[in-house]
Formats: C-alpha cells, structure tokens, sequence
C-alpha cells in the first residue's frame, strides 16, 4: 500500500514537471510536453483528440496515439530532399478523410538525373495503420532550383474541394515571383487529384502556369481558408516586410517590386511599397517576427480566441492573436512566448492547441495547450 | 615603422570602401533596371535615393556585416599575397587585383555552399553578376597594390 502510494505521488510529481500553468494577458492556458526529441518537426495534422500525424523535415512522417509517439515511423512516404529548409514539410488531412483515408504531404525532392537541383513536390497517399499506401505525385514545382530555400510548401483545402499549395521564390529567384510561366512565388490551386481546375486565373492563357493562382509571394507558410472561403495567407519578408494578405484569384501581391523589407545583405530591395496594379498586405511586420504557421481558431476551449487569427513565429518565438474583422486586422496579442521558436501550430478537435518547438541544432517538441480546469 | 602601418591599414580601408561602393552602384543598377522594366516609377530621385540606400545598407544595415566579411576575407588574402611575393616576381598590382578577385570568388562562389546555396550578396545570382564582383575586387586589389605593394619596405604586405 505504501508503495503504491509513493508510486502515485511520484507520478503527479512526475507529470507536474512536465505541465505549467500560465496566464499571459488574460489568456490562462496549461501546457503539457507531449514528446520530445522530434527530428526538425514541421507540421501536424489531427485525425483524432488522440491520433496525430507529424512531420519531421529529416523525412520521417510519425504518428502520435494517445501521447505516445509510434516508434517505427509510417512506411510508404517518398524520400525526401532534406537539406537546408528542405525536407518533408505540410501534412493536411482531406477533408473527407474518415471514408478515403487521403493524407496530403508536402517536400522538397531531388531531380533524378541531377542530384544537386531539387524542387517543391506535392504527394498524397492512403493512411492505412502505420502505412501510407497508392503514393502518387500530384504536383512538381518547375523549373528546377538549387538553392534550398523558400520552398513555401503550405498546402490547404478551399472550399470547393480544391487544394491551394504554397510554392516560395527559392531566395535566388525572387523576380520570377512577378513572371507567370513558372511556379516560383506562387500560389498554385489545383484539384484534390493534381488536375487543374478549369477555372484558375490563368487556365487557358498560353504560356503562363495554368496551376497559378495567384502571384508575386516570397516564402509562404502560414495558409488558412475560412468557412467562407475567404483564403488568408502570411509569408515571410526578407530582413523585415512579413505579410499577411488575403488571397485572391490571378492578384499580383507585389514581391519583389513592391515590398517593405529589405535584403539581409543591408541592400534596397525595391524603393517601392505600393502599386496600383499590386495587392497592399492586410497587415506586416518590420522587424519580421519569421511566421512559420497560422490558424483560425474555431474551438470552444479558448472563448476568448474564437474566430480569431493565431500565427505561430519563430522570431523570437511565440503565438500571436490577432483579431480580423471585415478583412482588417483590429488588434494583435502575444499569448504565448514561453517556448522558443514555434514552427508550427495547429487546433485538436478538442479545441486545444498543438505546437511544434523548433529550438536550432535541438530536437523539437510538441507541446499540448490546454484550458486551466476548475481542478487545476 | 608605424607610419607605414598606418599607411597599409588607410589604403587597405579605402580598398575595402572602393567595393562597398562599387557593389552598391552595381545592385543598384541592377535592381532599378529590373524595376523600370516592370513598369515601376523609377525617376532620378528614386536612382539617388537607391543608391544612398544601399551603399548605407550595405555598410551598416545588413542582418550579418557585409563589409566585416568581405575586409575578414580580403585582409587574409592581402596577407597571403604579401608572403608570395617574396618568391613571385610579378607586378604588385597584379597580384593584389588577383587577391580582390580571389576574394569575390570566396564570396560568392566558397560561401555560398555552406548557406544552401543561397546568395548573400544578390548581385552575385547571376554569372555576369560573380564576373562584376570579381571586377570589382580586382579594382580594389590593383588600388592597394599601386599604393602600398610597389614600396620594397612593404613586402609584407
């Protein structure tokens, strides 16, 4: 009896250590290390309150049942490029997933026949148990690139069905973002099957990208589309200039020409912030706060985040809130800034939140935020 | 003794400014002539202020100190070259625009790798561009070379 009683002491001491509770600005969340030691994640996906799919930029797609990471990694996902911000990247359900079992994975790849070029590669497989099986490849970014940078590689279903895939400028390539025949600094739509719907901007014009839809991006990684339809999407500036823009058919959103950040080198970009023919950012930073993700919260856990905007940045590193109304951004909050960089956010169908760690030459987390119960 | 310190260090740094300036000239240069042909207003205000921008930008405004970088990497060639020419017999001039080229080839073709072969000069993107900078290196070095490496007192140098 006495054993079992320091056992069971031992225990809550044991999970008090992992969990803390934290009140920033009114927002009273506690937080729980689910795992530790993830290889670079980059992005999860929920099929379940318990069942989670992670990406980990090594190239290893894992599964997190009921808190415990799998340990054998799913079988079946493609090799990945993994060097530099290259790797396995997005992991997205489809939005019929129970009955066709759909993941969607997004990575850089290889070239076959030279090693040394790589490109943006969108793939996506039936999950059965531990396996992802009938891979197929629904889209490859053209041309080849050799930098291994930029890749964008957010990917989210529209609400017709179709997918929107983020594909960055590769940093060396940052002027074809303002030209239409290449898939650098672009949003690319596509059907949920890799063909082209026929109604994207620039379909039937000869030769321009018939995937585009929409043009003029840098690094895009934060990609969420309403329930009505309304397409969000942050991107990362250069040494300042992060945006967040609303997203619309065949718009150009300006990069390089127009931009408010400027070359890591010190160097002017583009003396220009605006042009009438170029899309002005909702909001943007200076200096860049490096958002990696973004959600709308639609959970009943946090009241006081519903239908609000949260962006995951690794610069310094934090969860920001930032309230939208009327295609305008009211206000903006930190709530969370305990962890370092955050790589990735994303909402359980419980309403708590899910975030990747991202601690450089570290391994990364996954941390659990959930509201502060009565009992706690 | 310590003049000629003075003497090498004075010209090393108009050596290293001559490149900052000519790397300005060339970015801007080359990003306004991109502009104009996307249709932006570029007027002769926008060419000044460009220009102003990036020679500041580019000497204190970068996220890592490009010229640190660029005096790090060309000190170290100046100094190599000093010692070679005890044993070669070619002119000083010669051998110092050699090391400016050397040093834009580290710049822009070494570093690089190690930086997912990214470019952190963006001037350097292109071959044309890597040939400039190689130029302009080679500017500076003759400069250094005309000033300091034609005194015999120099030589290690």
């Amino acid at each position: 009896m006495m054993n079992k009683c320091k056992h069971a002491v031992f225990c809550l001491m044991l999970s008090m250590s992992c969990m803390s509770i934290s009140t920033v600005y009114g927002f009273d969340y506690k937080s729980e290390v689910v795992i530790e030691n993830l290889d670079n994640p980059w992005s999860i996906a929920c099929i379940s309150n318990s069942d989670w799919l992670v990406t980990e930029l090594s190239g290893s797609l894992r599964r997190v049942v009921n808190g415990e990471l799998q340990e054998e990694p799913i079988a079946g996902v493609p090799e990945a490029f993994y060097y530099g911000q290259g790797g396995l990247s997005d992991v997205v359900l489809h939005p019929n997933f129970n009955e066709n079992k759909y993941v969607y994975l997004t990575m850089s790849a290889a070239d076959t026949s030279n090693k040394k070029l790589n490109f943006l590669k969108v793939v996506r497989g039936e999950l059965h148990k531990n396996e992802l099986l009938n891979v197929e490849t629904i889209f490859e970014s053209k041309p080849l690139r050799k930098t291994r940078a930029h890749y964008g590689a957010r990917l989210a279903f529209m609400k017709d069905g179709s997918i929107l895939i983020s594909s960055g400028d590769g940093f060396n390539h940052r002027e074809q973002a303002q030209l239409l025949d290449n898939h650098f600094g672009k949003f690319i739509r596509l059907n949920d099957d890799g063909s082209i719907p026929k109604n994207n901007p620039y379909a039937d014009k000869e030769g321009y990208k018939p995937e585009v839809w929409s043009y003029g991006h840098r690094n895009q990684q934060g990609l969420v589309v309403t329930k009505e339809g309304l397409v969000i999407a942050h991107e990362h500036g250069p040494k300042g200039g992060d945006e967040l823009n609303i997203i619309q058919p065949g718009k150009n959103y300006g990069w390089p020409a127009i931009t408010y950040g400027v070359d890591y080198s010190g160097a002017v970009i583009s003396p220009f912030t605006e042009h009438p023919d170029m899309e002005q950012p909702v909001k943007y930073w200076v200096p860049s706060i490096a958002p990696s993700s973004m959600i709308l919260y639609s959970g009943d856990m946090f009241p006081s985040l519903k239908n609000d905007l949260l962006i995951s940045a690794l610069k310094p590193g934090d969860v920001r809130q930032l309230k939208f109304e009327e295609d305008e951004v009211v206000s903006e909050s930190i709530i969370i800034s305990e962890f370092g960089r955050i790589r990735h956010i994303a909402e359980a169908p419980d309403g708590s939140l899910l975030l990747l760690t991202d601690q450089r030459r570290k391994k990364g987390k996954l941390i659990r935020i959930s509201a502060v119960s009565e009992d706690s | 003794m310590v003049r000629k310190i003075f003497k090498v260090i004075f010209h090393f740094i108009i050596a290293i400014f001559i490149m900052m300036f000519l790397i300005a000239a060339h970015s801007s240069s080359l990003n306004l002539l991109w502009l104009s042909s996307m249709n932006m207003p570029v007027t002769v205000s926008t060419i000044i202020d460009v220009f102003y921008g990036d020679f500041r930008g580019l000497l204190f405004g970068g996220a890592f100190p490009v010229p640190v970088l660029i005096a790090f990497i060309c000190l170290i060639l100046f100094l190599l070259t000093g010692i070679l020419r005890r044993w070669l017999r070619f002119s000083p001039v010669f051998m110092y625009a050699m090391s400016g080229v050397a040093t834009f080839l580290v710049v822009t073709v070494v570093l690089p790798l190690g930086f997912n072969n990214i470019d952190l000069i963006a001037n350097a993107r292109t071959g044309i561009g890597k040939s400039l900078l190689c130029l302009f290196g080679a500017a500076a070095g003759a400069y250094f070379g005309f000033f300091v490496g034609r005194s015999k007192d120099d030589e290690q140098m």
